[in-house]
């Protein structure tokens, strides 16, 4: 079956090149088969969760790719991109991984360098896939020196987990010094449908390589908090810089990172849980939420794309309500909401830390007590996030109909995000409580033999829907006369700005954002973003003085060089 | 000399009038040209018709959010007075531009018409309209902290303001017929205001005392209103000049100075040029007010009515200032065989408001309503056309 | 706590019927013992003197005294059509088109401790859409024509419109219209014991 995905997958990108439709098509229906080979290898565990996930990302995108591209080069390049997640997926081998790792970055780059056609985002994305390639590597090789061997295999040493953890960490927009900038400024500057993969499936692929390494691990608690401490941090300033983000599209590329410290503090609790159970329940949950963020993001990546929104006040473009339906449900998710998948997912989080807390009986429960709290600051920041993000896309404006293919594919991506919520408990195999009055899939959140707590997703999406016919076949259809807005008797002239939406946390936090008001604007500004610049400013500074040094192009010390490198060398060689 | 205002076509200042076709440096106006922002920034109304505004005003604010970055303010009640010809049916239009400062407005215009006809109104008249100003006054700065607690919250000293209040106009309205001095005015006559019960004032004053002293223990409510709206222009009038701690008065330098030096009367002034400061000059100007009263009462034998034989003259121009509640108001008239020929005011609200409109930004929404209310600002003054 | 236990030490001061009614604010009548007044000798300005007193133009200017004086009748207010849903709770919402501000004072004092119109069941409210009845003062002036129009149409049936004062019900001495309304009460500016009285009745009560 892997190989009937990777064959339909292969062909698409040429076809794209053909035709556009019959690229998209092709990688649509090699999703399917990407779905299918997971439900089939069902038996692996959380890999079936990622295969999924990434299925579904990717015939969402796909179809709605179809009625939204206008330029002549993206569709071989989407393809190009999902055929290299894929291999990087169904990867045996270090070699294949680190191929599909690469083929599905480059063609990313390529599309954010002739979107906008300018080159500092493309510049910047690919410097830190880059990074994030040779960190990798070099775990990978130490990998080899261990076993000498290609293939993954399980480890002896913790080392080469830790060196791709911090790759794909990069990858995932967590390093350098957490929240770094170059994700949201990438993500935002590509098309809608590559800006939908790169947040959602790239993440996911450098989740899956994450776990993948530190299954075969042995265990490391050291790690773990640091991962528990990083991942926190990272949901709290992802969610805070997403909430005073201008552009909608750096949003949600901010949310991206905020969801990656989450999943982050769930592999986290998963290294240093001191019941397997516990650590059973982090590891599906890690897994969970990942399937959550994919989806979510990719949807309203897609939404983004139907509202082509500008940096300055107003989106342009309105949603009709099909896709609003959509983006109200994805939204949701997002913000840690039942029955949505994401509600799943968030409660997991915030019930896997009580556990932890209440399990290890010694200091060390101040690490998730104080991540627990960090991140559920984090997740009220990411509600509002995406409340701004759903009420200035579609609900403040009433607009029309924005291609109905793409419409229809929100909404879409919305059901299933919903279906999602009430089937993962699928996923929860060892954690079901049996039926209590008649409701299926109760999933509870264990560390030993008794439930800690529990939640059904099912139940709560049928009570409210069920109250909700009940009264309005008792009560009928009310009485209304509509009349104008109430605006202290003038007509209204100009409109709420999802700018000033955030301007109170601006204010308020402005010693965490570095806020500066001046006459015409409210600048924020990212702390680590700053030193990284400083950083970087200082070390090409350094570096110029260095080589203007000793490249001074005069000839009597370059005499002196190779006389020291002659003598080094030979000192090399005697011992 | 101090800079007040523009009327009509003159520049007035403490000691003189300079005509208008010499810019000023002094002056400037309001800008009330079309509010918009940057980027990011939107424009919202405050009015014309809002729960928490007591006459209808548009204010326009253009923010970031929560920070105000300009603010614009427009009139939207235009009533058109009837001035010129008859003086008693001008008189009648006077009261009326604005009833809260019914007596001011009178007084100043009839001074200015007494001034124009080149005579003066018996002494005895002079201390009723003292007399007048004083309880309008004291009626004003109450109603002013009434405002400023209701907008707070703190609906039981609101309630015992408003009682006071209250208790004030049923004196206006026993001691002179009519609780805003509708018809109690005219050419050098006034109703002579006989019945005053000292005791009851007595008794006004230490309750509004309570009460005051009661607001200014509370911790809260002071931060309301402390570094709301500062004000340390120069250009200012009334009270807002006085907390900056200027020695701005027009019963120090404007008509019946020397009633009000006889009855006793010293300028208080604070360093405070926020609302705060201005609540605290107007809860005490009402303790100094009341003090004012009871010696007029009691000196009320001294300006006896010598009846003077009535020799105004039909022709002239004449000037009236007077230090209404919430600063300096004055009337020019212009004479002609006996009738009002033109006439020009400047209201204390319009360099309030434009004081108001600067001290606005960068302040937040919630800070706006005791903004206001600290300045004294009635719109109906200053939404007038005369014809 | 201060508060309260100084509130109840000083007691209820809410009054049951009127105390002090200022004469200037009451019905006027031809003076007893006077000859029959002449109407073009009293020079009404507002014309309030044509078939006897009319209390929508009288603005209380003492230009007919002493022919007329005062009676101390202070239940000025005429309801033409009162309203019983709003027996138990009216919330009214002031909107001012054009007045002096003596007006808008007056309304607010109903607040007062002495009035209390709460116990009558009557409040404020801050917007339209929450308001039983809309009390317009003032002359109707050009600029507030419009948000006169756009509250009337933000209330909910059922409503009532009530025109407090002479400028609002007859223009007063600035124009010679006035609007239209359910419940009228005249004054220059009606007093808060007038106001009451004409409010109780507007919602269906005996009157205050």
């Amino acid at each position: 079956m892997v190989a009937i995905t990777l064959f339909i997958l292969g062909v698409a990108p040429p076809l794209g090149l053909l035709r556009k439709k019959l690229g998209y098509s092709a990688s649509a229906l090699g999703s399917v088969a990407m779905i299918y080979t997971g439900i089939e290898l069902h038996t692996l565990g959380v890999v079936t969760i990622f295969y999924i996930a990434a299925g579904l990302a990717w015939l969402f995108s796909s179809i709605y790719s179809m009625s939204y591209d206008h330029y002549t080069w993206l569709a071989p390049l989407f393809s190009l991109s999902v055929f290299g997640m894929a291999i990087a997926l169904t990867a045996s081998n270090f070699l294949a991984f680190l191929t599909g790792y690469e083929v599905m970055t480059i063609p990313a780059y390529v599309a954010v360098g002739l979107h906008r056609k300018t080159d500092y985002p493309a510049f910047l994305f690919m410097a830190f896939s880059e990074l994030s390639t040779l960190l990798v590597f070099a775990g990978f090789l130490y990998s080899y020196t261990l076993t000498w061997s290609f293939s993954f295999q399980p480890l002896a040493a913790a080392w080469p987990a830790l060196l791709c953890s911090l790759g794909f960490m990069i990858k995932m927009g967590i390093l350098p010094f957490m929240v770094a900038e170059w994700l949201p400024i990438a993500h935002g500057n590509a098309p809608a449908n590559m800006s939908s993969l790169m947040s959602a499936s790239m993440t996911l692929i450098a989740a899956y390589g994450l776990v993948k390494m530190i299954l075969l691990s042995p265990g490391s608690t050291a790690f773990g908090y640091f991962l528990m401490g990083i991942g926190a941090f990272s949901v709290f300033f992802g969610a805070l810089y997403a909430y005073v983000s201008g552009h909608n599209k750096a949003l949600l590329g901010f949310s991206t990172i905020e969801n990656s410290g989450a999943f982050l503090t769930l592999v986290g609790v998963f290294l240093t849980a001191p019941t397997h159970l516990l650590s059973m329940f982090a590891l599906i949950s890690a897994a969970v939420y990942i399937l959550a963020h994919t989806l979510s993001k990719t949807g309203l990546f897609l939404l983004a794309g139907m509202t082509e929104s500008d940096p300055s006040s107003h989106s342009e473009k309105a949603v009709g309500s099909l896709s609003l339906s959509g983006a109200i449900v994805l939204t949701a998710s997002m913000s840690g909401l039942l029955p949505t998948v994401g509600g799943v997912a968030t409660w997991a989080l915030l019930q896997s830390l009580f556990m932890e807390a209440y399990v290890l009986h010694s200091s060390l429960a101040v690490f998730p007590i104080v991540a627990g709290s960090v991140v559920a600051m984090g997740e009220g920041f990411a509600m509002s996030t995406m409340l701004k993000f759903v009420l200035f896309s579609g609900v403040f404006r009433k607009g029309g109909l924005r291609g109905v293919t793409r419409s229809v594919t929100v909404l879409a991506v919305g059901l299933t995000v919903l279906a999602a919520g009430s089937l993962i408990y699928l996923a929860y195999a060892p954690f079901l409580v049996s039926n209590t009055l008649g409701v299926y899939g109760i999933i509870a959140s264990k560390f030993a033999g008794e439930p800690f707590g529990g939640v059904s997703p099912l139940y709560t999406l049928l009570l409210p829907l069920i109250l909700a016919v009940l009264v309005f076949a008792f009560t009928g259809k009310p009485k209304t006369r509509r009349s104008e807005v109430w605006n202290g008797g003038t007509a209204i002239d100009d409109r709420y700005t999802p700018f000033a939406y955030s301007t109170n946390v601006r204010l308020m936090l402005g010693k965490v954002l570095f806020t500066r008001v001046r006459n015409d604007a409210v600048e924020v500004s990212n702390a680590s973003w700053l030193i990284l610049y400083r950083l970087s400013t200082l070390f090409a500074i350094l570096s110029k003085t260095l080589s203007r040094t000793y490249m001074n192009s005069r000839l009597g010390w370059y005499v002196v060089y190779m006389v020291a490198a002659l003598i080094v060398v030979t000192l090399v060689v005697m011992i | 000399m101090r800079f007040i205002g523009r009327l009509g076509r003159y520049w007035l200042y403490s000691d003189r009038l300079l005509p208008a076709e010499y810019p000023s440096e002094d002056f400037f106006e309001a800008k009330q040209d079309d509010i918009s922002g940057p980027a990011g920034s939107f424009t919202f109304d405050y009015g014309p018709v809002a729960g928490g505004l007591i006459e209808s005003v548009r204010i326009r604010l253009n923010t970031y959010g929560e920070y105000i970055r300009r603010a614009t303010l427009e009139p939207k009640k235009i009533r058109t007075v009837k001035v010129t010809g008859n003086v008693q049916d001008a008189l009648l239009g006077i009261e009326r531009v604005n009833g809260n400062f019914a007596a001011s407005h009178a007084v100043a215009f009839l001074i200015a018409l007494e001034k124009a006809s080149s005579t003066v109104a018996p002494p005895a008249v002079q201390l009723s309209r003292v007399l007048q100003i004083e309880l309008e006054r004291i009626r004003n700065h109450v109603f002013v902290i009434h405002r400023i607690a209701e907008t707070a919250g703190f609906s039981v000293p609101a309630a015992e303001l408003l009682y006071i209040m209250e208790k004030v106009n049923r004196v206006i309205g026993r001691v002179f017929g009519h609780r805003y001095f509708y018809g109690v005015n005219g050419f050098k006559r006034a109703t002579t205001g006989g019945g005053i019960n000292l005791t009851e004032f007595e008794q006004i004053t230490e309750e509004f005392q309570e009460v005051f002293r009661g607001l200014l223990e509370s911790r809260i409510f002071i931060d309301r209103l402390q570094g709301n709206g500062v004000v340390t222009d120069s250009r200012s009038i009334g009270p807002t000049a006085r907390a900056a701690g200027f020695e701005y008065d027009a019963r120090l330098d404007g008509d019946y100075s020397t009633v009000y030096a006889q009855l006793g009367y010293r300028l208080l002034r604070h360093s405070s040029p926020d609302a705060f400061g201005r609540l605290l000059i107007r809860g005490e100007e009402v303790a100094q007010s009341l003090a004012l009263i009871r010696s007029a009462v009691e000196k009320r034998e001294e300006f006896c009515d010598d009846a003077k034989p009535d020799d105004a003259s039909v022709e002239g121009i004449g000037l009236g200032r007077i230090e209404s509640p919430s600063g300096d108001l004055a009337y020019s008239v212009n004479l002609h065989d006996g009738r009002l020929i033109e006439l020009s005011l400047l209201p204390p609200s319009v360099p309030n408001i434009r004081l108001f409109l600067e001290s606005v930004v960068s302040s937040g929404f919630t800070d706006v309503p005791f903004n206001w209310e600290s300045f004294g600002i009635w719109m109906s003054e200053v939404g007038v056309k005369f014809v | 706590m201060k508060w309260l236990l100084r509130g109840i030490g000083k007691g209820i001061k809410t009054e049951r019927s009127p105390v002090e009614v200022a004469d200037w604010t009451t019905k006027l009548q031809p003076s007893s013992g006077e000859p029959a007044p002449q109407n073009r000798d009293l020079h009404c300005p507002t014309s309030a003197l044509e078939d006897g007193w009319k209390a929508e133009r009288c603005v209380f200017c003492r230009r007919c005294y002493p022919s007329y004086s005062p009676s101390g009748e202070y239940r000025l207010g005429k309801t033409i059509r009162a309203e019983r849903t709003f027996r138990r709770s009216f919330y009214l919402y002031p909107i001012d088109v054009g007045t002096c501000g003596a007006c808008n004072t007056e309304f607010k004092l109903l607040a007062s401790p002495q009035y209390d119109m709460t116990r009558f069941g009557i409040f404020f409210t801050n917007t339209p859409r929450h308001a039983d009845a809309l009390v317009v003062m003032g002359v109707m002036t050009e600029g507030m024509q419009e948000a006169y129009r756009r509250a009337y149409d933000a209330m909910p049936e059922p409503k009532l419109v009530i025109a407090l004062g002479t400028c609002a019900l007859s223009g007063g001495i600035f124009s010679s219209d006035g609007i239209v309304a359910d419940v009228a009460i005249p004054g220059c500016p009606p007093a808060p014991y007038t106001l009451l009285d004409a409010l109780v009745k507007a919602k269906g009560g005996k009157g205050w």
